[in-house]
């Protein structure tokens, strides 16, 4: 008797348990879905991102009033294009999809969005949360959640920046990211001015764009892979900025009259750049420690 | 044996079946625990607000950084300071919302979650806000342990320079 009533028991719970269906999901194609849209956004392949959704699609981002697809398109890739880099932090995301009681599939997401804006460098962390509703594989309604104030903020400065300001912060990168880190001399012509005087530790080093390549010279020599890194920047101010770097390389050549050491050296400075009216670098006021940078070369002044 | 074999059998499956049905749900006191939150919420009763929450509870609004959760007193301050510019607030009741439901993750944590449009009137110039607000809380003991909280606080913060900017302008003409 009591094996009957067991074994009642478990066909009940068994079919109890198969009518109630699974309602949490760590793991869905879904899931995967979502994923793979955010993957095609992070590269801004737009057309991959948009065919994840249903052509009726609504999203509402901050708002109870949706927008197109196409139109969250727009908005999407004009804030990439403001963007030097951008995405999620997938280290620390949450994603997971309910059945709701109305047997609706719903894919929530949150994670830490980071973006560096190309025009200053800032870095905005932003953390989001997605709401996102599928039906039949495809997003039908995605519900977006995040603070805009401090982009929404920047946003404005850069949309008031004047084209003077635009230009400097354009020749900054000219300057750090092609002529010194390329070691391209092509864009010496476009980036200083005919008057140009560079110092070193108030030591004039270099005077106009031929003398400036033959004082770097030495340091491309030295350490063929020179990089300087822009870690911050002051704001303009009569055509004047202050940046704050780090110089890194590997000692792999010739420097300041000894062999190679093959050593790598890290040192940080600042410098003080002022650019004419036409948008030119015409004085470079550069300060770091170079007795440091001889003692991370095995160097001392004995 | 056989009986035995039955018996865990049952066991199990009434366990499964347990954990299957706990993982999501729209009914439970947590859930309760938030809707007395947000009721002690639209009526300013912050005192009784406060209580949802376990003493050591970190509340997080708009930001991830460990270091910027603030206690529940904390946060409650932060919600008067925006409050006080409103003349009327509170989570519009509409279709399905505010939405309210439960999960156990696979960690085994429990968090209720919670989506609303917020609505808003600003005292000085009558202008509207709607703001869709989510909040993730996670309990223990029945309490809330930890919030996170999602909301876009853009248009507030513009309507409040609004109003700055057109009180400057009065003072100055008076002048």
């Amino acid at each position: 008797m009591t094996k009957l009533f067991l074994f009642g028991l478990t066909i009940i719970l068994f079919v109890a348990c198969q009518n109630k269906p699974q309602r949490y999901f760590a793991e869905s194609p879904e899931i995967n879905t979502l994923k793979s849209g955010i993957t095609a956004y992070e590269s801004g392949d737009w057309d991959k991102w948009k065919s994840h959704f249903a052509d009726t699609a609504k999203v509402y981002v901050n708002s109870p009033d949706p927008l197109t697809i196409e139109k969250r398109a727009e908005g999407l890739k004009a804030m990439a294009d403001a963007m030097s880099s951008y995405g999620f932090n997938h280290e620390k995301e949450y994603i997971e999809m309910v059945l709701d009681k109305d047997d609706e599939t719903w894919v929530y997401y949150w994670a830490m969005h980071k973006g560096t804006l190309a025009a200053n460098n800032k870095v905005l962390a932003i953390p989001v949360h997605l709401a996102v509703r599928f039906a039949d594989g495809k997003i039908i309604e995605e519900h977006v959640y995040f603070d805009g104030t401090e982009m929404n903020k920047e946003m404005a400065a850069l949309a008031n920046m004047t084209d003077s300001d635009k230009t400097i912060y354009s020749q900054i990168e000219t300057l750090i990211d092609i002529f010194t880190n390329k070691q391209d001399f092509s864009v010496l012509g476009h980036l200083i001015a005919d008057g140009h005087v560079r110092y070193i530790n108030d030591v004039k080093v270099a005077s106009g764009p031929t003398e400036l390549q033959a004082s770097m010279a030495p340091y491309f020599t030295g350490f063929p892979d020179f990089n300087i890194k822009l870690l911050h920047k002051s704001p303009i101010m009569d055509n004047a900025i202050f940046i704050h770097w780090k110089m890194t390389g590997t000692n792999d050549g010739a420097f300041a009259g000894s062999q190679a050491t093959g050593k790598k050296v890290d040192v940080n400075g600042l410098s003080r750049l002022h650019f004419n009216e036409e948008g030119k670098l015409d004085t470079e006021h550069i300060h770091f420690d170079q007795l440091d940078l001889m003692q991370q070369l095995g160097r001392s002044l004995n | 044996m056989k009986k035995l074999f039955l018996f865990g059998l049952t066991i199990i499956l009434f366990v499964a079946c347990q954990n299957n049905q706990k993982q999501f749900t729209m009914t439970s006191p947590e859930i309760d625990e938030v809707k007395a939150l947000v009721k002690d919420y639209h009526a300013g009763n912050w005192e009784a607000w406060a209580t949802h929450y376990a003493d050591t509870a970190k509340i997080f609004h708009n930001t991830w950084d460990e270091s910027k959760g603030t206690t529940p007193e904390e946060t409650a301050n932060s919600l008067k300071a925006i409050l006080n510019n409103m003349s009327s607030y509170h989570f519009e009741e509409e279709d399905d919302l505010p939405w309210y439901e439960m999960v156990t993750n696979d960690k085994g944590s429990t968090w209720v979650y919670f989506w609303g449009n917020w609505k808003g009137t600003l005292a000085a110039n009558n202008k509207e806000l709607k703001i869709p607000v989510h909040l993730a809380l996670k309990f223990a003991n029945g309490k809330i342990a930890r919030e996170e909280g999602f909301y876009n606080l853009s248009e507030f913060t513009v309507a409040l320079q609004e109003i700055e900017a057109a009180k400057m302008n009065t003072e100055a003409s008076e002048e």
